[in-house]
């Protein structure tokens, strides 16, 4: 035998070995697909393999590494792995809520629902203010009652102090509105302190007060007269402050 | 003819003065007013059509302040970054073709929604985003959670009563539609998450 045969012939179990060897790699990588499909549709739709066959699929391709050469073959392997991982997890998760009733499967679904919210930010309360429109001419008369014509008469007469005093709604955007009317009546004037009653009505002296206490008006008293300001200097606001009793007698009610 | 003609154009002059309003005109002090007053109106909640509505349209946002779309747009880009410091979002949503724009938190704040009605809410979400061919009717939702024992009957049907006036669905033809809420407080990750939530009861 010479070199030459002895090398022809390992060169022929080398290229057996190659050829036996590819068909393996081959094998290897069709069960890793099939496997990678079959865990990857179970995955998906929720459905379980059993912990035995899972573990039996493990071991099949327990050493597939040693056999998978490229990048693209080990990449399947690993998802492959990972896919295991899940379909472990989805057993264990599976197998504890059995444990629990569904009521409480509810609850738990509920507080998920409940943290996954990011809800609208909303501020309740009421955008409109209540006030009362008081009397505002009391009299004092004694009538002698002699008759139901009489009786009748004087309830006729009188029909506005038998009502109840209503209660009326106004909202911000009105007590803009009125804030400007009483800026036009009185700014930059001076007014005395019996004519401004006559001035104003009794929603436009409960603004007005609100204004003062806002500093969007400044007022100054001198000697019974009233002055109005929207700005004040500092030499003037050196003084003693003081309250006037509005006691408005203006009927009339400014409100569209 | 000719007075009524005069009126009109003084109008559209006063209309065409008060749009040169920009924001950049606009001083500190009114802005403050102004957000102010955004944020009041923004974050109320009242009821249009039977249904509970956030926020007002962009439509009465212009008539209130008589601005152009442009400025009004910009006027709520400058708004936006004003109240994110409070950990505020300004979310604008479609209702009925039109724009509205409400406030939301943009970290986690309580819901005004007790457990019932969130599985009902969960129930529905899922229900749509499964499987959209087949119809959402109330039968297949009472299937789902009154036949097997889960809840009572009376629940549910409150449960539907509420979600629907709050605004989260609405039924067309016997069957759930999303109202304009569920896509503001849940995104579209959110609700597949409630779905992989679902299949576990």
């Amino acid at each position: 035998m010479t070199d030459q045969d002895i090398l022809d012939e390992s060169s022929d179990t080398i290229s057996v070995y190659i050829e036996e060897n590819r068909e393996w790699v081959e094998n290897i990588f069709q069960l890793v697909f099939e496997l990678k499909r079959k865990y990857g549709r179970s995955i998906r739709k929720k459905e379980i393999v059993r912990l035995l066959e899972s573990e039996e699929d493990r071991s099949k391709v327990s050493d597939a590494y040693l056999y998978l050469q490229n990048k693209k073959e080990n990449l399947l392997d690993s998802a492959l792995y990972e896919d295991f991982i899940k379909m472990n997890d989805l057993r264990e998760n599976d197998f504890l809520e059995q444990l629990l009733y569904p009521q409480e499967r509810l609850k738990t679904f509920a507080d998920k629902v409940r943290s996954l919210c990011v809800p609208i930010t909303y501020f309740s309360g009421t955008t409109q203010t209540s006030y009362e429109e008081p009397l505002n001419a009391l009299t004092e008369e004694i009538i002698e009652l002699e008759s139901i014509e009489n009786i009748e008469f004087f309830v006729k007469k009188y029909q506005n102090f038998f009502k109840k005093l209503t209660t009326n709604f106004i909202d911000k955007g009105e007590i803009l509105n009125i804030e400007n009317i009483i800026k036009d009546k009185l700014i930059g004037k001076k007014i005395k302190k019996v004519k401004i009653n006559e001035l104003l009505t009794s929603l436009e002296a409960e603004i007005l007060s609100k204004m003062i206490s806002e500093k969007k008006i400044h007022v100054i008293l001198e000697n019974d007269v009233l002055i109005f300001q929207t700005e004040i200097k500092d030499e003037e606001s050196d003084g003693v402050s003081s309250s006037v009793l509005l006691s408005p007698k203006n009927p009339k009610v400014e409100c569209d | 003819m000719e007075e009524n003609h005069l009126d009109q154009s003084i109008d559209s002059n006063e209309i065409a003065e008060e749009n040169n309003f920009l924001p950049s005109s606009i001083s500190d002090e009114e802005k403050g007013e102004l957000f102010r007053e955004l944020t009041t109106i923004l974050s109320r909640k009242w009821i249009k059509d039977k249904v509970t509505v956030f926020g007002c349209s962009e439509l009465d946002l212009l008539l209130a302040t008589r601005f152009d779309v442009q400025t009004l747009r910009e006027t709520i880009d400058e708004y936006k970054a004003f109240v994110q410091i409070l950990g505020l979002n300004v979310i604008d949503y479609d209702m009925d073709g039109e724009k509205w724009y409400c406030l939301r938190s943009s970290h986690y704040a309580p819901s005004d929604l007790q457990s019932p009605e969130l599985i009902v809410l969960g129930t529905i979400i899922a229900y749509l985003e499964s499987d959209k061919q087949k119809p959402i009717t109330t039968e297949r939702i009472k299937e789902k959670l009154v036949v097997t024992g889960r809840m009572k009957e009376y629940l549910v049907d409150n449960s539907l009563r509420k979600l629907t006036r709050l605004g989260y669905f609405k039924k067309q033809q016997n069957e759930w539609e999303y109202n304009y809420r569920t896509y503001i407080e849940f995104g579209d990750e959110e609700r597949k998450k409630i779905v992989e939530e679902f299949r576990r009861i």
